[in-house]
């Protein structure tokens, strides 16, 4: 009896869960970015992107 | 053996079908929801952040639950192979008890060892041991998956072993051949990842009725971005699983195949039934179309099968009456043969008890020479060769079917969460409160297909489930059939009710930080 297949595929029980768990942080990280943006607009209103320098195109010039 | 009344070996199957469908009520949940918990525990690890330890801790509250119950049924299950299958017990017990035994010294200690430190040692030991702890009972709780799915992998393409006809025994030869048999694997990976796919179910289904009822909406929106990531990824490691069996399906249990698909003849480039309503007045043999309705896919069933979309597959005609053309043996035939094992193995024992070296010589050869049919010398006509169609068919499509919803279940609720604007989508969370329930249903009807479609095997072609039982009377069997769909459906209303309870005062009361 061939073994290759079986280990490979007995293999792919971590491999699943280590890549569902980047998968999970990625989009969780994604998550907590829209979180963020989401209350930023609730306090401040949607002209919050124009009142952060850091979203400007040229921060310097807008001081 | 001696003679089995009928009515014992019905009572004996629905006992174990009872123990069976409630065990696995509970299992599944807790093998996904350890890797979700560990899974937060490892982000509130790597964050600090306490707000994943108040969420870790709500959902592992649930999870101690759910695996306190499952481990009762689990017990008696395992007894019931030594009380209600007695001769199954003695037949194949070892090679059928090693993996059962791995099972109960490494992965079952492992997981309640660990469990102890997961649940009540928080604050006690440090972040990283603690970690440690829940990875060890998420990885422990699925090896003990592997071992009884090795063994029940083992029990669909019986491998490893040579029949002793001293003890009539089957004994193990190699126990690489058991683990790494191609039943086991895709039966275990399919299993736990359909087990991952329903606690995502789980997950989603309990935040998305808090954000409906305006409840710990930070916590949901999170939680169901963690589930539902998890289970899009599974569900579409699920979904290669399952074409992995199937494949082993078509080339192990050819009859299990064609009553999946309700295929009463076979063709080369054979369709495969999306949806179908079979026909109740449809018998073996008559030529009556077994659909009243059926919407199907040209050629898939030989594409699912063998990857190629001109593959013969077998109908369940052929597989009862044989084929030259395809070189299939008709069950008729493989009775003759049956009954000549049979009939050596007696002949063989006659001879040992009279001393005669040249006659167990030659009933040995002859036993060998059949033994590959022995299992169909015990059938009483062919017709028995062939499992229940409708209950294999519909229990199939209807895995099949809640699967894929299951897959555009995730990717969408996953989109509306990662863009925020889960809460506007009432609609998608109903659907994921309603999705709950279906895991469950997906489940059992996965289980039935496997175990339904490859009667009337207890191991497939060598022990048919009529010679496997204990030979008892069929009152305690039927007594203690009711006592444990009572205590079963106890169980099962104090769990609901216990996490229902626990779910309706939230995480919130939860907070220890």
């Amino acid at each position: 009896m061939d073994y290759t297949d079986a280990i490979i595929w007995y293999l792919s029980w971590p491999v699943l869960i280590y890549v569902a768990y980047r998968f999970v942080w990625l989009n969780i990280r994604h998550h907590a970015r829209m979180e963020k943006l989401t209350a930023l607009e609730e306090h401040v209103g949607d002209t919050w992107q124009e009142q952060d320098p850091l979203l400007q195109e040229n921060p310097d010039e807008e001081k | 053996m001696g003679h089995i009344d009928p009515s014992l070996v019905d009572w004996s199957r629905a006992q174990f079908a009872l123990t069976a469908l409630y065990h696995w009520i509970f299992v599944p949940l807790t093998l996904g929801l350890t890797f979700i918990v560990a899974i937060m525990e490892t982000i509130y690890v790597k964050t600090s952040d306490e707000w994943w330890k108040k969420t870790t801790r709500f959902w592992m509250g649930l999870l101690a639950i759910n695996f306190a119950i499952g481990l009762a049924t689990g017990i008696i299950m395992e007894f019931e192979f030594g009380t209600n299958w007695s001769n199954y017990s003695w037949i194949v017990g070892d090679i059928f008890g090693a993996p059962l035994a791995i099972e109960g010294i490494m992965a079952f200690f492992m997981e309640s060892t660990f469990f102890a430190v997961m649940f009540f040692g928080w604050d006690k030991v440090s972040k990283r041991f603690h970690l440690l702890s829940t990875w060890l009972v998420a990885i422990g709780s699925n090896l003990s998956a592997l071992w009884i799915l090795v063994a029940n992998g083992w029990m669909q393409h019986p491998v490893g072993m040579r029949f002793n006809p001293d003890t009539a025994r089957n004994e193990m030869v190699s126990f690489w051949d058991v683990l790494f048999n191609p039943n086991a694997y895709t039966k275990f990976l399919h299993t736990i990842s359909s087990g991952y796919v329903l606690a995502s179910l789980f997950v989603i289904g309990v935040s998305s009725w808090y954000l409906l009822r305006k409840r710990e909406i930070k916590f949901a929106k999170r939680s169901i971005v963690v589930a539902a990531s998890f289970g899009l990824l599974v569900s579409l490691f699920n979904l290669t699983t399952g074409d992995d069996s199937a494949r082993q399906i078509a080339v192990d249990q050819p009859m299990k195949l064609a009553a999946m698909e309700g295929l009463y003849e076979g063709k080369p480039g054979a369709e495969i039934v999306a949806f179908g309503i079979l026909n109740p007045d449809k018998k073996l043999r008559d030529s009556t179309d077994p659909f009243l309705f059926k919407v199907a896919i040209p050629e898939g069933l030989s594409l699912l099968s063998y990857h190629r979309l001109d593959a013969y597959v077998p109908g369940i005609h052929q597989l009862v009456d044989g084929s030259k053309e395809h070189n299939i043996l008709s069950v008729a035939e493989k009775m003759k043969r049956g009954r000549k094992a049979v009939e050596a193995l007696a002949a063989y024992k006659v001879a040992q008890k009279a001393g005669d070296k040249e006659a167990m010589k030659q009933a040995l050869a002859t036993f060998r020479h059949y033994s590959a049919y022995l299992g169909y010398g015990y059938l009483k006509n062919p017709e028995q060769a062939v499992p229940p169609v409708a209950t294999t068919f519909y229990a199939f499509h209807t895995m099949v079917g809640l699967g894929t919803w299951f897959i555009l279940l995730f990717f969408l609720i996953l989109y509306a969460a990662i863009t925020d604007r889960l809460q506007k989508l009432r609609w998608l969370l109903w659907a994921g409160v309603i999705s709950l329930p279906l895991g469950y249903v997906a489940q059992e009807a996965g289980w039935i297909t496997a175990e339904v479609g490859r009667q009337p095997w207890a191991i497939q072609d060598m022990l048919p489930v009529g010679m496997a039982t204990s030979n008892l009377s069929t009152s305690p069997v039927m007594l203690t059939f009711w006592l444990f769909a009572i205590l079963f459906t106890a169980l099962l209303i104090a769990e609901v009710k216990i996490m229902t309870a626990q779910i309706k005062i939230g995480p919130k009361e939860h907070d220890h930080v």
